[in-house]
């Protein structure tokens, strides 16, 4: 029997556990890290983006004239029904946020833009977009959305609504 | 160890701790190697998050599980036209941001009135990283 080294087992033991506390708690951390502080504004400017067209696209309430849809369906060259979509899409964002709001359509042969607001961009901006389907007798008379070569009377008209947001 | 004999070495004993202490080193630089990895797999994971379509492929299902329906609700004759239509405008728009995206009736049932009671449709959205397909019936 020898009664040597039991400092050194001791040692070894208490080594060995302290690297299995080490290992669990290094495992058991999160593995998901939280995007890069440059990256967080774009992320929180694309969500306010989203949630407003979400919030705007709302077919049901026809009768409101801030939805996205009463607005698109009513513009024509001589009338622009779009103040009230705009006043409301303000009112929503921050106050150092700005905006532009484009609808890209295709007209069969090419695809277009019609802006609604004409704002420049003063710093990086972030882009979401929104579809719509709108059937094409809901739009007012000279609408730009709808062409008139159409072979049938009605058909699904499908518009890009881009919001395009920045900081100020 | 008896055979080298080196003259200078006063002491033998102490042999363990420095296995030890390497043995602990090896596992502590294997750990730091670990906890590299993880801040990667972090990083990595946040950026595909950010990056993910998922704001288009929701787009695209909504028309063609929302929109198509209403419109196989509504107007039932035409309603394979409507999605060709429908299809063709979508297809253009998803182009224009570098995806290929498109909506396709597979199947359509109708009733004895001559209502539809389902279709089944194909929706597809790829761009440079992700690849979605699904295929869903859908009840009107």
């Amino acid at each position: 029997m020898n009664d040597k080294g039991q400092t050194f087992t001791l040692e070894s033991i208490v080594a060995s556990l302290l690297l299995l506390v080490v290992a669990y708690f290094l495992f058991r951390s999160t593995l998901l890290i939280a995007p890069q502080s440059a990256q967080i504004t774009d992320v929180q400017l694309s969500q306010y983006g989203k949630d407003i067209l979400r919030l705007f696209d709302n077919p049901k309430q026809s009768l409101l004239n801030d939805t996205l849809e009463y607005a698109l369906e009513h513009i024509n060259s001589s009338n622009s029904s779009t103040l009230s979509l705009i006043n409301s899409i303000k009112k929503c964002l921050p106050k150092d946020v700005m905006f532009n709001l484009d609808v890209y359509y295709y007209n069969n042969t090419s695809i277009l833009d019609y802006k609604i607001t004409h704002n420049i961009p003063t710093s990086n901006t972030i882009t979401v977009s929104r579809y719509l389907v709108i059937d094409s007798s809901n739009f007012v008379n000279n609408s730009p959305f709808v062409t008139k070569t159409a072979e049938s009377s009605s058909y699904p008209v499908v518009l890009e609504v881009r919001l395009t947001l920045w900081r100020v | 160890m008896e055979s080298l004999n080196f003259k200078f070495i006063k002491d033998k004993k102490g042999q363990i701790i420095i296995i030890i202490a390497l043995f602990i080193s090896v596992l502590l630089a294997e750990l730091s190697l670990v906890y590299t990895q993880n801040i990667l797999a972090g990083m990595e994971s946040s950026t595909t998050q950010l990056t993910f379509p998922k704001y288009p492929i929701e787009n695209l299902r909504k028309i063609a599980l929302v929109d198509l329906k209403n419109y196989a609700k509504s107007k039932p004759s035409g309603f394979l036209n409507y999605a060709l239509k429908l299809n063709e405008q979508v297809e253009a728009l998803y182009a224009e941001h570098g995806c290929y995206a498109s909506i396709n009736i597979l199947d359509v049932k109708y009733t004895s009135t001559n209502k539809i009671s389902c279709y089944t449709v194909r929706i597809i959205f790829f761009n440079q990283g992700v690849k979605y397909v699904d295929t869903e019936t859908v009840v009107v």
